[in-house]
């Protein structure tokens, strides 16, 4: 087999071949080159953007976001670090290194992390023996761990388990408020916290605060460079908001809420209260709702529905309707109708109950929550008069909450049957926050609050503060028609038979009125199914001049026991809710300072470094007793009521320890007394100056501990 | 006019070598914002001319004589690394001299090129005539040569080079005048075993799960498809290197502005300092300047009738032409990342030094054949 080449020949074009599959690859090489300067995007990623933020992550002095606080000035979200755990499965990781640095023992690993995160420990061991893997981590319960569990974790020793730091906004409520204040979100590529729902979102601007900058050179060590020039501007850290929300009220309603809920099953269920006097929003809540700490039930509904549902109202229309027949001059309590049913053009609207009371006088009317009653003051009225009148207390208007997708409603107005379904509340739509807007009218000698939520802004950089003052935004009534509207509305929970009559609350007086709105179906049709209906109530008290204003709406319930009324279902929640408020706002007036007390939560068996936490976002002041890990006791004992200034003791496990008790009062040392059962000395009075047994000193039952007071 | 033509060749290739000093020097300040390892640059530099200079004294005859003493050192220490290296970052790469590393690879680059040379210029001379069975001796040859460094460069472990050893051998016999009927179903099968291989990794990983391979030796492949997907580990030095580029623009920042931190960036990763310092026209013209330099070397090629140079020249022309072609592809997530500097451009002594060599082979060539152009030593070989 012979071959006749010529390998000169043969070389050129070989040299021809690689000649040109380097001139191809350079231009290929080119290409992507060009792509990348000129288009500046790999994968879609815009890199000068992500070239900046690299720059800004070593160069940009962040700035604080600023915190949430409510009416006490106890935070309700604030700036914090939480923590992700995850373990190192590789071997190849520990080469080179005397000490493991991946999981070696994963049966002990498992054991121990299965009891600090609370997750059983065959689930642990099974992730961590998924084979090729580099890493693992444990899902929500290995994530989002605060400072405390992580000492507790780190003190374990466990080789290979490490933790990953994130900023994160702690929001040490839970279920609270949680669609007004929202949360935030950290900015994708960034530690940079953004709102994403609520005031988070709405004051995003104000909450976040202006970054500062520092330019300088580096090497590439990340130093500085000697010479290099420093150009600072100070970060300018977020405000921090105070609300008006009272946490004391706001948990009340939470658990009732919860409770409702829980029980009866409605498809949502919404609550706020407001003072009267000043349009201050102190509660306000829904369900379905979310934990904002972990998140939970964010899917269920993502967005205030007080604001931005409109709904029929129904029945609490008539506080309104009846108003404005008063002040248009057409009301005569004591006159009377036949009540029933009414032939409005085509159409015949009837009493709730079809066959109404016979002839009543319209005071009754309104006690029984006649339909035919309203329909007929609002044609005496004329329909004209009644529409300004509507549009006077806020409805088919936006309030300016400032909160995220507000929506104003709609008011149907072109039929003499939608009309004159306005009278009482169908054939409207409103949203809570209207409806509670115009009821601070009635409840206010007829000025309309503007409501906020928003007590005060204050600039941490400067120290000013912007107060949110009261804001008479109209007087759709006089003072003596809404007055009266109260007085009425008295009636109506004091006259036995009337409809609010489930909403007197001994020793108090109560003005209530109830509703119960028709709801269209997806065939357009109203539905007709038992409890197809939006049930609601607004409820102002003391009824001669009431301090608060109570409203709550909840949308079919499904659950509903034979013989259970809704307003039976609504009372729940009023009451308590309303009594709560009403002691407070007399224990303020007496005492003229609020006083700042919780309620002490159980403790015992928790880790310490948790528990530390836990009782310091309260706004307690803790000391610990002893060097071990575990809370094995504590004064004061779970429920009681503490007060703000006074110390909590926590026993651990392990040797008892002296704590540093300088500045303490005599009674707060006593509790160490308690807790331990070794007794002080005592010198003096007043509070301690000095103590014979140093800090961390094992505190034992045969040494003399001599505990100094001097008088402030 | 030949001479004077070689001659033109060696000025030229020296300009160029200048060029890539100036711009290695530059690049290398911009990384390190020290002159340190510019000056041992440019001492590494200079002792890589003076190489070149003693290299040109060589002819044909010379290296033809070294060449099987140069492969036998390069195994040696090739051996030796693997007992007394020192190991950086999980790799024994490295033999410690005192005053440097010295990457003993680089040494056998070289000195297979050369004996590859000498082995088929020698055998193409026995077999006049050549026949199927002639060919299959002489793949078998190279192939025999070449498994024993590629064995022990992937012990070390170094993929990177193993890689440059494959390139430069398959250059070879490609010019090796082996006809095609072997070649062909050589490179195709090579290529579908690695295609095949390729779509293993991304469609049924867990096969080769089952056949021992794992996790990690993905990464790259993870990393280059797709240098997002994690942007903490592996990644990250793709991602920065990406974002350096990226965030050049037209006209770089200018001088030693180096915003993005990107790792080894003033040895594997410096063609980043350049994206980033001198932007897409820095880029560009030291990608002319290579181009110019390859250039340069397949003329060479095409020129010469002197077999085993021709040989050596394929070989460097591979060599070279593959670490551009690698490094600037990795910085520029079109190939996986692997441990190969930018030739005359990235801080390193040895891998400086072997590509002075590599040159200073070239132009030795072209040095000599000016003095013996027609030489009856020629006709030997």
């Amino acid at each position: 087999m012979k071959m006749n080449r010529n390998p000169h020949k043969n070389r050129k074009q070989i040299g021809m071949l690689l000649f040109g599959v380097c001139i191809i690859s350079f231009i290929a090489f080119m290409a992507r080159f060009s792509y990348i300067m000129l288009v500046g995007k790999v994968n879609g990623e815009v890199l000068a953007e992500r070239a900046n933020k690299q720059y800004s992550g070593s160069s940009v002095l962040s700035a604080k976001r600023g915190s949430i606080f409510d009416s006490d000035g106890q935070p309700v979200a604030e700036e914090s670090t939480s923590y992700s755990l995850y373990a190192v499965l590789d071997e190849d990781f520990s080469k080179g290194s005397e000490k493991p640095l991946h999981v070696k023992d994963k049966e002990k690993t498992a054991e121990a992390l299965g009891t600090a995160l609370d997750i059983p420990k065959e689930e642990v061991l099974a992730t961590l023996n998924q084979e090729n893997k580099f890493q693992v981590e444990f899902g929500q319960k290995g994530a989002n761990l605060s400072l405390g569990k992580k000492l507790e974790i780190e003190a374990l020793k466990l080789p290979g388990v490490y933790f990953e730091e994130t900023p994160t906004r702690l929001y040490s409520h839970g279920v609270f408020a949680s669609h007004l204040i929202g949360f935030t979100q950290t900015k994708e590529e960034s530690t940079e916290l953004e709102g994403v729902m609520g005031i988070e979102k709405a004051y995003n601007d104000l909450l976040k605060g202006t970054d500062g900058k520092k330019a300088f050179s580096k090497d590439k060590f990340g130093y500085l460079l000697p010479n290099s020039k420093e150009e600072i501007t100070e970060p300018k850290d977020g405000h921090d908001i105070y609300l008006t929300i009272d946490t004391r009220i706001q948990s009340y309603l939470e658990t009732l809420m919860t409770n409702v809920n829980e029980e009866y099953h409605p498809e949502n269920l919404q609550a706020m209260m407001v003072k009267a006097k000043t349009g201050e929003i102190v509660a306000m809540s829904q369900r379905p709702s979310f934990n904002s700490a972990t998140k939970e039930g964010i899917d269920d509904k993502w967005g205030n529905m007080l604001v931005e549902e409109p709904f029929e109202p129904g029945s609490t229309m008539k506080v309104f309707t009846i108003a404005a027949a008063m002040e248009a001059g057409v009301f005569n309590p004591n006159a009377t109708y036949q009540s029933g049913s009414i032939q409005v053009e085509d159409q015949v609207i009837r009493d709730y109950n079809k066959y109404g009371w016979g002839t009543i006088s319209y005071l009754e009317g309104f006690q029984h929550s006649s339909n035919v009653a309203f329909v007929k003051l609002m044609q005496q009225m004329g329909p004209d008069t009644w529409l300004k009148y509507m549009q006077d207390f806020g409805l088919g208007k936006s309030t300016n909450s400032g909160l995220p997708n507000e929506q104003i409603g709609e008011i149907r107005y072109d039929y003499p049957a939608d009309r004159a379904s306005t009278a009482f509340g169908q054939a409207i739509t409103v949203t809570p926050y209207q409806m509670m807007q115009g009821f601070t009218a009635i409840a206010n000698d007829g000025k309309m609050m503007k409501l906020h939520y928003i007590k005060k802004t204050v600039d941490p950089n400067t120290g000013e503060e912007t107060v949110t003052e009261p804001e008479v935004i109209g007087q759709p009534v006089s003072a003596a028609t809404a007055n009266q509207d109260l007085a009425y509305m008295k009636t109506v929970v004091e006259t036995p038979g009337a409809t609010a009559t489930p909403f007197h609350i001994d020793g108090e007086s109560v003005a209530a009125k109830t509703g119960t709105a028709e709801i269209v179906g997806k065939d357009g049709k109203y539905m007709t199914g038992e409890f197809d209906y939006v049930h609601s109530v607004v409820g102002m008290a003391p009824a001669e001049n009431p301090e608060y204003i109570l409203y709550i709406t909840m949308r079919r319930p499904t659950t509903v026991p034979p013989g259970q009324s809704a307003p039976g279902i609504l009372k729940e929640i009023f009451n308590p809710v309303m009594k709560l408020a009403l002691q407070y706002s007399k224990v303020s007036e007496e005492s003229g300072t609020e006083e700042k007390e919780v309620t002490m939560p159980k403790v015992t068996g928790g880790a310490k470094g948790s528990v530390i936490q836990q009782i310091q976002g309260l706004g307690l002041d803790v000391s610990v007793v002893g060097d071990g890990d575990k809370i094995v006791q504590q004064l004061p004992m779970p429920d009681e009521t503490v007060l703000k200034n006074q110390k909590i003791v926590l026993l651990t496990d392990q040797k008892m320890t002296m704590p540093n008790v300088s500045g303490w009062s005599k009674k707060d040392v006593l509790k160490i007394s308690e807790i331990t059962g070794i007794q002080f000395k005592f010198e003096g009075d007043g509070y301690v100056v000095e103590q014979s047994l140093p800090e961390g000193q094992p505190l034992t039952g045969d040494s003399d501990v001599t505990i100094r007071l001097e008088k402030k | 006019m030949k001479k004077i033509k070689n001659v033109e060749q060696n000025w030229g290739i020296a300009i160029l070598l200048i060029c890539f000093c100036l711009i290695s020097c530059l690049a290398i300040y911009a990384a390190t914002h020290t002159l340190y390892y510019v000056k041992m640059q440019l001492i590494w530099y200079i002792i890589g001319s003076i190489a070149i200079i003693l290299l040109m004294q060589f002819n044909d005859e010379k290296l033809w004589k070294i060449a099987p003493y140069a492969y036998l050192l390069g195994i040696f220490l090739l051996i030796i690394v693997l007992f007394f290296g020192t190991t950086i970052g999980g790799a024994k790469r490295w033999i410690n001299l005192g005053i440097m590393n010295f990457q003993t690879s680089e040494v056998m680059k070289l000195a297979l090129i050369i004996f590859l040379a000498r082995v088929v210029t020698a055998h193409n001379r026995a077999y006049l005539n050549r026949t199927f069975k002639s060919d299959s001796f002489l793949l078998l040859k190279i192939g025999v040569i070449s498994l024993v460094p590629i064995v022990l460069v992937m012990l070390q472990p170094d993929l990177g080079t193993t890689i440059v050893f494959l390139a430069l051998i398959a250059g070879i016999t490609l010019v090796s005048g082996i006809t095609w009927k072997l070649l062909f179903p050589i490179f195709a099968s090579f290529f579908s075993i690695f295609g095949g291989l390729f779509y293993l990794v991304l469609a049924h990983r867990e096969w080769l799960y089952k056949i021992g391979f794992h996790a990690y030796q993905f990464d790259r492949v993870d990393t280059w498809l797709n240098p997002y997907s994690d942007m903490s580990g592996n990644s990250y030095q793709l991602t920065q290197s990406l974002k350096a580029i990226g965030s050049g623009g037209m006209f770089g920042k200018g001088l030693a502005v180096s915003e993005v931190v990107v790792p080894e960036n003033h040895t594997d990763f410096i063609f980043t300092v350049i994206g980033e310092n001198f932007g897409f026209i820095g880029g560009c013209l030291l990608l002319l300047l290579y181009f110019v330099l390859i250039y340069r070397f397949i003329v060479t090629i095409f020129g010469t009738k002197n077999e085993f140079y021709s040989y050596i020249v394929t070989g460097t022309v591979m060599l070279i032409c593959f670490h551009i072609f690698e490094n600037i592809g990795m910085t520029i997530g079109i190939l996986p990342v692997t441990g190969i500097p930018l030739p005359f451009i990235s801080y390193g002594g040895s891998s400086l030094l072997g590509n002075m060599i590599a040159t200073g082979l070239v132009l030795a060539m072209n040095y000599q054949h000016k003095e013996y152009p027609f030489s009856k030593k020629h006709q030997l070989f």
